[in-house]
């Protein structure tokens, strides 16, 4: 706004090696894995299926959130359309799995491909468009998808009703229906966790993730220290969109359900408090938030008429109080205030 | 032919409207750099503040919930700015934090405004019925009124934007915050009152469009999609260009509407969009760089 | 006329200035000359009000200013002229030198004060409806300089003023500084160079990484 130019550049490189540590890759995976392994041992232990399913849910939100983090959080490119990669996404695999016949991982595996495809035609307007332009213009294809889904019908994707009874996800020769939720809890527990291995560690952990954050800080500098803007932001969408596609695609098995309500208040608001809880661009804070607020949001459920509300204070609330989330608070190297 | 007239006559008293949701949102992104996404959300607090007095508990006449309406408004708007924005302020990643905070702001105000009027639709009556017939062309009387309302806001705040010092000392911070402070304007005051003016606008525009779209707790977000439409299509920050944008895409909408259908005037609006800002990344006249 | 005692100011971390002490007097026409980045603006920001000292105090004709606003500042006839100018682009020159007078105690000397700046400029009175973005380097500076006459100063802080002009510009630029000082407008000039401003100052400062020291008296021998 005024003359920033210090804190900036000043932000830039301790932001930058934050992440790069690469001496301390092999520890930081080890631990990644570690936590991973307990949960699936959690998950054994775990009888109770209301419990499962909240796990579920989380695991699944992690690959929506940890993709929007890449973009939002590291890249800085103000994506606001992430839960469109999502529903295209559950929309995409539920109709190949019930009308072409696919096999339902062939068809998380197609929409996730078809997703970063999407990423791509999302991304090419915003290639010319800077910082604000770029919320105005992506929110507003959130906005408008839900109207173009009920104009969808007549191509089979249900209208307001949605798509009902999408076929179940076979694996190993068993079918996992919604109710096996043991199985289903392991699934997504490995695709969560090798998605999120994959965007914190193998993309923004690699010279994709300097040169993201490098155009999120310091643009110009980017630009002339050779980082290709356009590829990068186009990546960035890809990747983003790739893998919460499969998320989509996942969860669309995974409830048999797909209806626009995916495109509602509710997941859009559930999203924003997850990252601005965790705090955005801070690995692991973004899933951290995730954690908090799926299950934060299950324990709300006794009060429901004011569940919403309740969300939009706490989002409200970590910004002011938390500018920079969880993470921010208590794993960062202190505040940078500007000015 | 007098079809075309009459869609072009329906499309200007429209864009009136849509111009005093737009300058709003436009008028505090020039100040301030801040993207409002509340602004949507207050568009219906201004029709459940009109309804609530004229219809729901009072029954005093729609003048007087105005003259109430108006100090709320800016008080709300004042009050934003002061205990949500301003605390943002002072971090360097103020820009995404004000878009989080104002996304939630809308959310509270919204689920705010179900809890206690509850979810189905109000309406205001409107203050004069009837129609004005003018040769072979006939409108209500009421969209005429409406213009004319509209118009004059509009008219009112780039008067006071180009003519008065205070106005001068709003766009002087638009243009150079740094610049501003050095001769003397308390930009945190200029903020607090662009944001309080742009509710104002915004709640004036929602009791405007009660007797015709209803109220409802999530009403806003139709009109303000269309109003940052409109200001990213005038260009962020220009007043100017979100007066012309906003007349342009109502009379689009009343044409899509006639031909096409009332589901198709987003998309429209949209594909308007995508290409003048694959001509003009800034849109029409957003000239001043953040 | 001003005080400076012993501040201390910080950017984040970084100490910008070290126990800087500075005084000026009325009429005087003092200058601080360092090289880029030793604190010369940042020095010049804090006395009118827009960056804060963590310690030290600041007097203005005798009384405490630190922490005070700089429109509150203003008021008192304490004005800054930025090196960057910071004119308001989509603003004609007028409507810029108006905004100088936007604090109501300058204000009321607006009309005697825009005559003085167009007697000074008479170019500016003939590009009065231009927009500023479309001026030269040159006459972008007589517009900064005649906002901050325009605020009605007592005491003039004038950052860089030569900045990005040619010799022969910035020599007229200051000269007509000088003049202003000897109509009795108190002057606190920053420059990188003393070179051009030999003959015209009262006093010298040399700062360097952020400590501050009066150089020996003007009298004609290289500084």
């Amino acid at each position: 706004m005024s003359e920033t130019t210090n804190p900036g550049t000043a932000n830039g490189p301790t932001s930058i090696r934050s992440v790069f540590k690469g001496d301390r890759f092999g520890r930081d995976s080890g631990l990644f894995w570690a936590a991973v392994a307990l949960l699936a041992l959690a998950g054994g232990l775990i009888g109770d299926s209301y419990v499962l399913h909240i796990f579920i849910l989380v695991f699944i939100w992690c690959v929506v959130i940890a993709s929007w983090d890449l973009i939002l959080g590291y890249a800085g490119i103000f994506n606001y359309a992430q839960l469109v990669f999502f529903a295209f996404g559950a929309y995409t695999a539920a109709m190949l799995s019930i009308y072409a016949d696919t096999t339902p991982l062939l068809s998380i595996a197609i929409a996730g491909l078809s997703g970063a495809v999407v990423g791509v035609l999302v991304a090419l307007p915003t290639l010319r468009l800077k910082g604000e332009y770029i919320a105005l213009y992506t929110f507003a294809i959130h906005l408008a998808l839900p109207p173009i889904i009920q104009q969808g019908r007549s191509i089979g994707m249900g209208g307001n009703t949605g798509l009902l009874g999408i076929p179940r996800v076979e694996l190993f020769g068993t079918t996992l229906s919604t109710i096996d939720k043991q199985a289903w809890f392991w699934l997504a527990l490995a695709f969560g966790s090798v998605c999120v291995y994959a965007v914190y560690f193998l993309i923004l952990r690699r010279r994709a993730g300097l040169a993201f954050i490098a155009m999120r800080d310091v643009d110009a500098f980017a630009q002339a220290i050779g980082v290709n803007a356009v590829r990068y932001k186009l990546a960035a969408f890809m990747i983003s969109a790739f893998f919460t596609a499969i998320a989509g695609g996942l969860y669309a098995h995974y409830t048999a359900v797909v209806t626009p309500k995916i495109l509602g208040t509710e997941f859009f608001l559930m999203a924003m408090v997850m990252l601005a809880i965790g705090g955005m661009g801070r690995f692991p804070g973004a899933i951290i938030g995730v954690f908090v607020v799926v299950i934060g949001n299950e324990l709300l459920r006794a009060f429901d008429d004011y569940r919403l509300l309740l969300l939009g204070i706490a989002v409200v609330l970590v910004v002011i109080f938390l500018p920079r989330g969880i993470a921010g608070a208590f794993l960062g190297q202190g505040g940078s205030r500007s000015r | 032919m007098s079809q075309t007239i009459e869609i072009l006559i329906g499309g200007l008293s429209q864009g009136a409207v849509y111009c005093l949701i737009a300058v709003g949102l436009s008028l505090v992104y020039g100040a301030s750099r801040i993207l409002n996404f509340a602004h949507g959300s207050l568009y219906s607090l201004g029709g459940y503040i009109a309804w609530a007095l004229v219809v729901g508990y009072f029954n005093l006449p729609l003048w007087l919930a105005v003259v109430i309406a108006i100090p709320l408004l800016f008080a709300t708007g004042v009050g934003i700015e002061r205990l949500v924005i301003r605390p943002l302020r002072s971090w360097g990643n103020w820009r995404i934090n004000t878009i989080m905070a104002t996304l939630g702001l809308a959310f509270i105000i919204e689920n705010t405004l179900q809890l206690v009027f509850g979810p189905g639709t109000k309406s205001i009556p409107a203050f004069i019925e009837g129609t004005v017939t003018l040769g072979t062309i006939t409108i209500s009387s009421y969209k005429l009124w409406m213009f004319v309302i509209s118009l004059a806001l509009v008219g009112a705040l780039e008067f006071f934007l180009a003519r008065t010092r205070y106005g001068q000392a709003v766009r002087a911070v638009s243009q150079d915050i740094q610049g501003a402070k050095q001769v003397g304007v308390d930009v945190n005051q200029v903020f607090a009152f662009t944001f309080g003016l742009s509710v104002v606008l915004a709640g004036l525009a929602g009791i405007l469009l009660a007797p015709i779209f209803l109220i409802s707790p999530v009403g806003g977000w139709g009109p303000f999609l269309k109003a940052f439409v409109i200001v990213v299509l005038g260009g962020l920050g220009s007043t100017k260009g979100a007066f012309v944008a906003a007349f342009v895409l109502a009379i689009l909408e009343g044409f899509v509407i006639f031909y096409i259908g009332p589901n198709w005037v987003m998309p429209a609006w949209l594909l308007v969009l995508i290409v003048v800002l694959a001509v003009r990344p800034k849109g029409l006249f957003g000239v001043w760089e953040s | 006329m001003l005080e400076v005692e012993r501040i201390n100011v910080f950017y984040g971390d970084f100490h910008v200035l070290h126990d800087v002490s500075l005084s000026v007097a009325e009429g005087e026409m003092v200058a601080v000359i360092g090289a880029n980045g030793h604190g010369k603006s940042t020095l010049l920001k804090t006395i009118c009000g827009l960056m804060p000292a963590r310690s030290g105090a600041i007097a203005f004709r005798g009384r405490e200013i630190a922490g005070r606003s700089p429109p509150a500042l203003i008021g008192e006839g304490l004005v800054y002229v930025a090196e960057d100018r910071r004119l308001f682009p989509d603003m004609t020159v007028l409507e810029n030198l108006q905004l100088g007078a936007f604090r109501p105690e300058a204000r009321r000397h607006e009309k005697r004060n825009l005559e003085r700046v167009f007697e000074l400029y008479p170019r500016l009175a003939e590009r009065r409806g231009q927009l500023c973005r479309t001026l030269s380097g040159g006459e972008s500076q007589m517009v900064a300089l005649g906002r901050g006459l325009m605020s009605n100063p007592t005491l003039l802080a004038i950052d860089e003023p030569s900045l990005g002009l040619a010799p022969n510009l910035t020599a007229q630029m200051l000269e007509t500084i000088a003049t202003l000082n000897e109509d009795g407008l108190t002057i606190l000039i920053v420059e990188q160079s003393i070179a051009q401003l030999e003959g015209l100052i009262d006093r010298t400062f040399a700062i360097e990484e952020g400590v501050l020291r009066e150089s020996a008296p003007v009298d004609g021998s290289p500084a």
